[in-house]
C-alpha cells in the first residue's frame, strides 16, 4: 500500500501541475506563432506547434533521465545494482515543468516587447477563426486589451 | 532535498511568469471579426473602388458611391497600440480633444467609443511635428498623424518626401487666422503692374501663403517678391494671430485682407505617411468618426471645451483658446468629401490648393523642387468613414450676397484674357476662395478688372 501523500507533497505536485498547464499553453501559442509566420494554416500551426510542445520536454527528459551504467549486452536483460538505476520519483514531472515554463518565460515573459506582434498576429487570426476564447487568452499573453470592431457605419 | 529545490525553482518561475504577464500595461487592439462576419456585411475598412489616379497635380482621385466594394485589403490590419497625434497649436487639436476627453483617451468619449485609443500632443513649432512624423508613432515621441495648415504641409513635404506623407483629413479651414498687412490702404484695390520685387514679411508659412497668393492675384508673380528681410522697409507683411504687441513701429499695419475673407485658402489638414494609411485604415475610419464628433461637440458648446482643453498641460486660458477657436471654421463630413474632390461642390479642392500652394512657394524660392506628380491626398479612408456623403453637395460654398453700397475693393485682378471663359474660370476661382465676399467683373480705364469687395 502506497503511503500517504503529505501536505508538502501535494502542495508540490499541484504547483508542477499548473506550472506545466500554463508552461504548455504559451509555448504552444508560442510555437504556433512561429510557424504563423510561414503559413496563416490554422491545421499546420495546431499540429507543428503541439507536436513542438510534446517533442521538446520529452527530448530534455531522455536526455537527463540517468542512463545504465553499462549497457546490457545484445540478448541480454540488464540486471543487478549497476543497471538498475531509477530516476527520483516525479523528476520527469520536474524536467517537463521547467522546460516548458523555460519557454513561457523567454518566450511570452521577459522576451514579450519583441515577440508582441508575433503573438497579436496569432490571436488577430484566432479571432478571425472564430475562437473568441483562445484569441483572448493569446491577446492576454501578448499584453493587449482586445476591442471590438467599431460598428459599421456608425459615425 | 533535491526535489525541494527543484520545487522552489518551478514555483518561483510560476510566479515570475504570472507577474510579468499580470502587471504589464496594455494598450487597446481591435479584434478583428470573424471571416464569415466580414464576408456578409460590408465592412468599414473595405475600399470604395478608386478610378485611375489622375495624372495632373491639384486633382484627386474621385470616388463613385455607387461603384462595388472592392475586396478588403489584407494589409490593412488593426493597430495594436494607441494612435498618436501631434499639432502645433491647441486651436487645431480642440475637436480631437474633445473627442478623446483629453490628451489621452477617456472612459466614454468618443474615440473609445470607436474601439480605438489616442494620444494627442501640441509642439511647440511646425519642425516639431515634421519630427515626430518622422519618428513615427512606435517611438514615445513620434506621432502618426499630424494636424497642420496645408501650406505647412506643403513646405515641409521635400523634407518628409521620403515618408509618402497624404493628407487623408480636412479638421477645419482658417478663418481670420492669417492677415495680410500693407504698408497703405487698399495696396491690392487696383491691379498691380510690376515694377521690380516687392518685400514681404511673414510669421509663418500659412501667411506667407495668403501674402503670395494675393499679390499674385492682383499682378504681381511669386517670381517678383522678396521673402523676408527687414520689416520696417517691407511693403506687406503676412502676420498671424494673436498679433505680437512688439511689432516694429514702421512695419506695414494697414489691413488688405485676411483668412476672414479667403476663408478656403487655408485648410487644416490631418496627414499620414502612405504606409500607415494603408495598414491601419480602420483606425483611422474610427479616429474620423470620432473626431467629426468631437467637432459637432466642440462647437456646439465652445466655453465648456475650452474649459476643458485648458485644464491640459501647457494649455492656453480658456479666453485665449475661445479666441483662437474663433479663427477656425468647423467642417462638416460633406464638406470635407467635397474638398477631399469625393462629391462635386464650391468648395476648393486639397489637390488644386496643394497645387497652388505648391507653386506660390516654389516660384517664391522656398521650395525648389517641381510638384509631385498627383496631389498627396488619400481619399480612401473618407470614403470608407463617411460613405453617406459621397456624390452629395458639400454643405459649404460661396454665401455671398449682393455687395453693400459702401463695399471696399479687397482685390483687384486683371483679367489677362479678353476671352469670357477664361474671365468667368477667374472669377469662380476667386468666388470659391473668398466665399463671404461679392465678386464682380468691372471695366476700369479700358481694362476689364475683377473685383473682390469685402463682405456685406
Amino acid at each position: 500500500m502506497a503511503a500517504r501523500a503529505t501536505g508538502f507533497q501535494i502542495a508540490q505536485r499541484a504547483v508542477k501541475g499548473v506550472g506545466i498547464a500554463a508552461g504548455a499553453l504559451c509555448t504552444f501559442v508560442a510555437f504556433s506563432s512561429v510557424v504563423g509566420l510561414a503559413t496563416g494554416n490554422g491545421w499546420a500551426r495546431g499540429i507543428v506547434g503541439l507536436i513542438l510542445t510534446l517533442a521538446l520536454p520529452a527530448v530534455v527528459v531522455d536526455r537527463t533521465l540517468p542512463k545504465p551504467e553499462h549497457p546490457p549486452k545484445a540478448g541480454r536483460r540488464p540486471e543487478g545494482p549497476h543497471n538498475a538505476v531509477k530516476p527520483r520519483p516525479g523528476m520527469v514531472g520536474d524536467a517537463i515543468a521547467i522546460v516548458l515554463l523555460g519557454v513561457a518565460l523567454v518566450f511570452v515573459g521577459f522576451g514579450q516587447p519583441l515577440t508582441r506582434p508575433l503573438l497579436v498576429h496569432e490571436g488577430d487570426r484566432y479571432a478571425e477563426d472564430g475562437h473568441d476564447v483562445l484569441a483572448h487568452v493569446v491577446y492576454f499573453l501578448a499584453g493587449v486589451r482586445p476591442v471590438d470592431a467599431p460598428p459599421k457605419g456608425d459615425h | 532535498m533535491r526535489g525541494k529545490i527543484v520545487f522552489v525553482v518551478i514555483a518561483a518561475m510560476l510566479l515570475v511568469l504570472v507577474w510579468l504577464v499580470g502587471t504589464r500595461s496594455r494598450d487597446a487592439h481591435v479584434m478583428p471579426a470573424p471571416r464569415g462576419e466580414e464576408a456578409a456585411a460590408p465592412s468599414a475598412s473595405q475600399p470604395v473602388a478608386t478610378p485611375e489616379a489622375p495624372a495632373e497635380a491639384g486633382s484627386v482621385a474621385v470616388v463613385e458611391k455607387d461603384a462595388a466594394p472592392v475586396a478588403t485589403d489584407a494589409h490593412a490590419t488593426a493597430l495594436d497600440r494607441a494612435v498618436r497625434v501631434v499639432a502645433p497649436s491647441w486651436e487645431l487639436a480642440a475637436a480631437l480633444l474633445v473627442a478623446n476627453g483629453g490628451r489621452m483617451t477617456a472612459d466614454g468619449s468618443a474615440v473609445r467609443s470607436g474601439g480605438i485609443e489616442a494620444t494627442v500632443d501640441v509642439v511647440a513649432a511646425e519642425r516639431d511635428v515634421e519630427a515626430r512624423l518622422a519618428r513615427g508613432g512606435a517611438d514615445a515621441d513620434g506621432a502618426d498623424v499630424g494636424v497642420v495648415p496645408l501650406p505647412d504641409f506643403v513646405a515641409s513635404y521635400e523634407r518628409l518626401r521620403a515618408l509618402e506623407p497624404q493628407v487623408f483629413h480636412v479638421a477645419g479651414w482658417s478663418h481670420g487666422r492669417e492677415v495680410l498687412l500693407g504698408a497703405r490702404d487698399g495696396m491690392l484695390a487696383k491691379p498691380i503692374t510690376p515694377a521690380g520685387d516687392v518685400a514681404v514679411v511673414a510669421a509663418d508659412t500659412s501667411s506667407e501663403v495668403l501674402a503670395l497668393f494675393a499679390l499674385d492675384a492682383a499682378g504681381q508673380p511669386p517670381t517678383k517678391v522678396r521673402l523676408g528681410g527687414d520689416p520696417q522697409s517691407a511693403a506687406y507683411a503676412g502676420v498671424v494671430r494673436p498679433l505680437s504687441g512688439d511689432r516694429p513701429a514702421g512695419a506695414p499695419s494697414k489691413v488688405l485682407l485676411s483668412t476672414g475673407e479667403a476663408s478656403q485658402l487655408i485648410p487644416f489638414v490631418a496627414v499620414a505617411p502612405r504606409g500607415f494609411i494603408e495598414a491601419h485604415r480602420d483606425a483611422l475610419v474610427s479616429l474620423m468618426r470620432a473626431w467629426s464628433r468631437g467637432s459637432t461637440g466642440l462647437f456646439e458648446d465652445v466655453p465648456s471645451a475650452a474649459r476643458r482643453i485648458a485644464t491640459e498641460p501647457g494649455a492656453p486660458d480658456p479666453a485665449a483658446l475661445l479666441e483662437r477657436l474663433g479663427w477656425t471654421s468647423p467642417v462638416l463630413p460633406g464638406d470635407v468629401a467635397t474638398a477631399m474632390g469625393l462629391s462635386p461642390g464650391p468648395t476648393p479642392g486639397i489637390g488644386a490648393l496643394f497645387a497652388l500652394d505648391w507653386r506660390l512657394l516654389r516660384d517664391a524660392g522656398v521650395l525648389t523642387s517641381p510638384a509631385p506628380s498627383t496631389a498627396p491626398v488619400a481619399t480612401e479612408p473618407f470614403a470608407a468613414a463617411f460613405p453617406e456623403t459621397l456624390g452629395g453637395e458639400g454643405a459649404r460654398g460661396n454665401t455671398q450676397r449682393p455687395a453693400a453700397p459702401d463695399a471696399r475693393v479687397l482685390l483687384a485682378r486683371r483679367a489677362d484674357k479678353p476671352d469670357a471663359q477664361s474671365t468667368n474660370d477667374d472669377v469662380t476661382w476667386l468666388s470659391d476662395v473668398f466665399p463671404p465676399c461679392p465678386v464682380r467683373v468691372a471695366t476700369r480705364a479700358g481694362t476689364t478688372v475683377i473685383e473682390v469687395l469685402s463682405p456685406p
